[in-house]
């Protein structure tokens, strides 16, 4: 791998570690770095171009979070690991066309490996399937707060971002916002 | 209110870090002596499992607005890269290019340092690890096992494991199998068995053929085949659309450099 290649894989890396909207122009930048392998999966996997968009955006995304997650070691080049998670999102969209699509199952197995087997031993798949609808039934800022949560976003930034006088509200208020869609979930279900 | 937030917080964990050993214990007694918090924790699994999903939907569709920058699919050099007129182009085109050089400069390979050359460009091809969960089948198991012996240089071992999966009745035409040859020969390569490696990724018909064509040629400069090893260089060199063009050019010029150097000397 040339130098120049190699330090453009350290920026990107380095990049996303970053928060806020640097962290997201360096989230675009990657994205946009390999995007021509949609055209090889395409053809790879006999994919329509959509699906290949689909598989593409999914690799990234995963790619995005090992690589803060700290996951991603570097044994191979960037580029390698973000095409071998691709082309399992490619062989992922083509048996999707077989079989029915498990939102719980595609979700469960975005949880890190070292969670699985507690994963394993919880019920969790119903109260998942009934959870879906409740969320978009939450307060406009109530749900935002949770995305960011979920996308990653530290307290921190969170209170900058939102607001909030500081990060011990900002907790305390997604707290307050699970309890409340919890709720929604039982109500629903004592219904 | 206490063990709620305690909840809260190993649920996020769970779903968004992982648990270290002592956290899984802890759940694991819990769940199993305490039906209410196993309820709890499972309300709290589902709720980020959820955030989880709902944030990867969100970011997905952001993302796919840059899609409209794609540039578009070049015509027949993008669908038929490895097309029979691409390739007797680039044959052709490698073949004179040989014949001129062996004309011009008749002895010009002595003094290329290969073994230089190869560990400056070679990078190994690994296998992703497949997740480790109970649902995983046979064929995955197995996968799991060589890919992890690839990643550890244990190349033989990895060998008689992929042949395992073989005997499942898959064929190497397996999505999943289809880039076997390709891990075993980055193994070799990175342990310095050139010849089998080549012998490997010679006729491999499926799987990534960017990395097998580039991979090719970096076996024949270990093997201090450099003629060879630049016709597929100068293959891949004219190939926009692949990977490794930018690497194929830059040690064709290396190559081409050295050539130089010599008529120069002499």
């Amino acid at each position: 791998m040339s130098e120049q290649r190699k330090q453009k894989e350290k920026e990107l890396m380095e990049g996303l570690l970053k928060s806020g909207t640097e962290k997201e122009q360096y989230e675009q930048m990657m994205f946009k770095e390999y995007m021509n392998i949609i055209w090889k999966g395409k053809h790879k996997y006999n994919l329509t171009e959509e699906e290949a968009k689909d598989a593409y955006t999914d690799a990234m995304l995963a790619s995005m979070k090992a690589i803060r997650k700290g996951s991603f070691r570097g044994e191979s080049s960037l580029f390698s690991y973000i095409q071998s998670i691709f082309f399992k999102k490619c062989i992922d969209q083509f048996n999707r066309r077989k079989t029915s699509f498990d939102e719980y199952e595609e979700t469960s197995m975005q949880i890190p490996d070292s969670s699985q087997d507690v994963l394993a031993k919880l019920e969790v798949r119903d109260k998942f399937i009934q959870l879906k609808l409740h969320l978009n039934q939450l307060g406009e800022r109530c749900k935002e707060l949770l995305l960011y949560f979920a996308e990653g976003y530290s307290m921190e930034e969170i209170t900058s971002i939102m607001g909030f006088a500081n990060a011990r509200t900002a907790a305390s208020q997604k707290y307050n916002c699970k309890k409340q869609l919890l709720k929604l979930m039982e109500n629903s279900s004592a219904k | 209110m206490l063990e709620e937030e305690n909840i809260m917080a190993l649920a996020e964990k769970l779903v968004f870090e992982g648990l270290s050993e002592e956290e899984k214990e802890q759940i694991q007694q819990e769940i199993l002596s305490n039906s209410s918090y196993k309820e709890l924790f499972e309300k709290h699994v589902a709720l980020n499992m959820q955030l989880l999903r709902e944030a990867d939907e969100r970011k997905k569709i952001e993302l796919k607005e840059l899609l409209l920058d794609l540039p578009p699919e070049l015509e027949e050099a993008k669908v038929k890269r490895f097309g029979p007129m691409s390739i007797v182009l680039a044959v052709a085109a490698a073949i004179a290019l040989l014949i001129l050089a062996y004309v011009a400069f008749p002895s010009q390979q002595k003094n290329i340092n290969t073994a230089e050359l190869f560990a400056a460009n070679f990078e190994p091809y690994y296998p992703d690890n497949l997740r480790s969960n109970d649902s995983l089948s046979r064929v995955d198991s197995l996968l799991k096992v060589a890919n992890g012996l690839v990643r550890s240089d244990q190349c033989q071992e990895a060998k008689l494991v992929y042949d395992e999966v073989l005997k499942t009745g898959l064929t190497i035409q397996d999505q999943r199998l289809r880039d076997i040859p390709l891990y075993q020969a980055s193994c070799l390569m990175k342990i310095g068995n050139y010849q089998e490696a080549l012998s490997l990724l010679t006729g491999v018909s499926g799987g990534d053929q960017e990395a097998i064509i580039w991979y090719r040629s970096l076996a024949l400069l270990g093997l201090d085949q450099v003629k060879e090893a630049k016709e597929f260089l100068h293959q891949i060199a004219q190939d926009q659309s692949s990977f490794y063009q930018g690497q194929a050019k830059e040690l064709s010029s290396i190559l081409e450099k050295s050539k130089k150097s010599k008529e120069g000397l002499e």
